[in-house]
């Protein structure tokens, strides 16, 4: 995994585990690599996982079973407002820089629409 | 649990000892060589056989002096890092040193002292415990000569070491310094001797026994001054 | 905790440190940035006690940095082992020292690194001897552990095994790893602290995430524009 070294790492870590639960790649009871593995596997300085970890088990994403490990604990309600969470963050970015270069809210929408076309267009 | 001064201390003499294995090897084969060369080509000629022990003797002497300015050499190689950073202060460096490097003093001596009583055994297999018994009732000096000859190397080594020290301290012309430093150390500690001279009284029967232990006491105590003065500037003074 | 108490420290004219003032916060990554010849490698060198302040203070659990060898491991940037040693011998050697000393970990960490303990200090690869002094390094218990530009000259690969031996060694809240490198990029996830120094001065110190959080830069960025700023 390769982080953006602009972003805060914990946070990009806590992405990573919220798309992998939106694809379905970890579901709820899953066990995810404890601290210390992921740290070595990503390698990240391990309070920064640590860092990463609380903040997904505040956010009831994952829960810490001691001596067992740490376990997603997601369920079908709390994986659709994940995603939905994910990707109201991802519009809210698009339509902030999109505003940033001048485009109006009615002038994104257009744009988006036209981007969506051509895309599905070069996708047949 | 901390660890034992004498375990670092032995690791450190080891360390020593096997730096300076090179020398004794030195000392070995060529006592050796010359002792089977003495014995094979000029066996009768006395005087030759003597010089030849003498001069084997002054290389034993000699070399763990030379030998001292290892010291200066952990600068060059950048192991004085790994030495200042152990947790042991300048005695225990600098005593393992000492010590190691009179190790390599009594080896050497010791062989050719056993190489010349091989040879002259050799040589004279009918007088030898002939001249062993008359030489028993001088073994006591013998010995209080032989710990001078040690006092008066360890004294040498200290100066070495003391001004290797000074010469450290300062970023250039440090070979300059040491060498300036080693003669006026040499010169100082000399002044100091023969006023300590002054304070003793020696009288008979005894006089050369006397004379003897004497300064063996004088020469310790000068040499352990100076090696402490260089301890003390080893754990006060010295930076990297 | 390590602290920094108005330090100064002069060589001959040239001013290494500069009223350096700092507190080193324990069981943290913290990552010594600069230029060459800010200050690093002279900061790292006090708290091993190789060297003295001028004026000023430095503390290591509030004792003077001589008294606490014992609980510093520290790795220069020079080659600072007996080339006639092998792998084992020295490893032997300075083992002999400290109690922190494991040899299990020694062991485990010899193997990972791939280096074997009849392997010459003074004929091997200079990567390879950057992984043995890595080795003897870490093979201790040590609460402080100091890296000096422990990447500088180091292939691609190499580097990355001494990162990862790093991250696999340290235990959380237990020890502190100081790293002083001028090659940020490499280690931005490994640091948890940073302090930037210029000319001896702390230019900009704070938490690595919190920085990046506030100013959406990486710290490699963020050091260029301390030490524009700093000037």
């Amino acid at each position: 995994m390769n982080f953006d070294a602009a972003q805060p790492i914990y946070r990009q870590i806590i992405d990573e585990f919220k798309k992998k639960i939106i694809r379905g790649e970890l579901k709820k009871g899953d066990r995810i690599p404890s601290q210390r593995e992921y740290a070595e596997m990503v390698r990240v300085n391990p309070n920064t996982v640590q860092r990463a970890y609380r903040e997904m088990e505040v956010m009831q994403m994952v829960e810490t079973v001691r001596g067992q490990g740490t376990f997603v604990v997601v369920d079908q309600a709390g994986l659709a407002s994940i995603k939905e969470d994910m990707a109201k963050s991802i519009l809210t970015y698009f339509v902030t820089e999109m505003n940033s270069l001048g485009y109006s809210d009615q002038d994104l929408a257009k744009a988006l629409e036209q981007y969506l076309r051509s895309k599905e267009a070069v996708d047949q | 649990m901390a660890v034992k001064s004498i375990t670092m201390f032995a690791a450190l003499y080891k360390k020593q000892m096997r730096e300076t294995l090179p020398e004794i090897v030195v000392v070995a084969s060529v006592t050796v060589l010359i002792g089977l060369f003495v014995y094979f080509k000029l066996g009768s000629l006395l005087s030759a056989v003597a010089v030849a022990m003498v001069m084997v003797l002054g290389l034993a002497s000699f070399l763990p002096l030379i030998s001292s300015l290892r010291l200066g050499q952990e600068w060059n190689n950048n192991t004085i890092y790994l030495m200042m950073s152990l947790p042991v202060g300048g005695g225990m460096i600098l005593g393992s040193r000492l010590t190691a490097l009179l190790t390599q003093y009594i080896l050497g001596t010791l062989i050719v002292g056993i190489v010349g009583m091989l040879l002259a055994f050799g040589m004279f297999p009918d007088d030898f415990g002939y001249y062993l018994k008359l030489s028993l009732p001088y073994w006591d000096e013998a010995f209080l000569l032989y710990l001078l000859t040690v006092m008066i190397l360890a004294y040498f080594i200290s100066i070495s070491f003391f001004s290797q020290i000074i010469g450290k301290l300062v970023s250039r012309f440090s070979g300059l310094v040491t060498l300036v430093t080693f003669i006026g150390t040499l010169w100082l500690s000399g002044e100091a001797m023969s006023l300590l001279w002054g304070q003793v009284s020696i009288g008979p029967p005894d006089i050369s026994t006397q004379l003897l232990a004497v300064s063996v006491g004088q020469i310790t105590l000068v040499a352990a001054v100076i090696m402490t003065l260089a301890v003390l500037i080893y754990d006060r003074r010295v930076e990297l | 905790m390590i602290e920094f108490k108005q330090v100064k420290k002069y060589f001959g004219t040239v001013r290494a440190l500069d009223n350096f003032q700092a507190e080193l916060p324990s069981g943290r990554v913290i990552g010594l940035f600069g230029p060459n010849g800010a200050g690093k490698s002279t900061a790292l060198k006090m708290i091993a006690g190789l060297n003295r302040p001028n004026r000023g203070q430095v503390l290591v659990d509030g004792l003077d940095p001589r008294k606490t060898r014992d609980r510093v491991a520290y790795l220069p940037e020079i080659d600072h082992l007996y080339p006639w040693m092998t792998v084992g011998k020295a490893a032997n050697f300075i083992g002999t020292f400290y109690s922190d000393w494991d040899q299990e970990k020694y062991l485990g960490l010899l193997s990972y690194l791939c280096l074997d303990e009849n392997m010459k200090i003074g004929k091997i690869s200079k990567g390879q001897r950057a992984k043995v002094k890595l080795l003897l390094t870490l093979s201790r218990r040590s609460s402080y552990l100091l890296l000096d530009e422990p990447l500088s000259g180091i292939d691609l690969l190499t580097r990355e095994e001494i990162i990862n031996s790093v991250i696999r060694d340290y235990r959380e809240g237990e020890q502190t790893i100081i790293i002083s490198t001028h090659e940020i990029g490499e280690i931005e996830g490994l640091v948890d602290e940073v302090i930037f120094i210029q000319e001896g001065k702390i230019v900009l110190t704070g938490n690595a995430e919190d920085l990046r959080e506030e100013r959406n830069m990486s710290l490699v960025e963020i050091m260029k524009e301390a030490m524009r700023s700093g000037r």
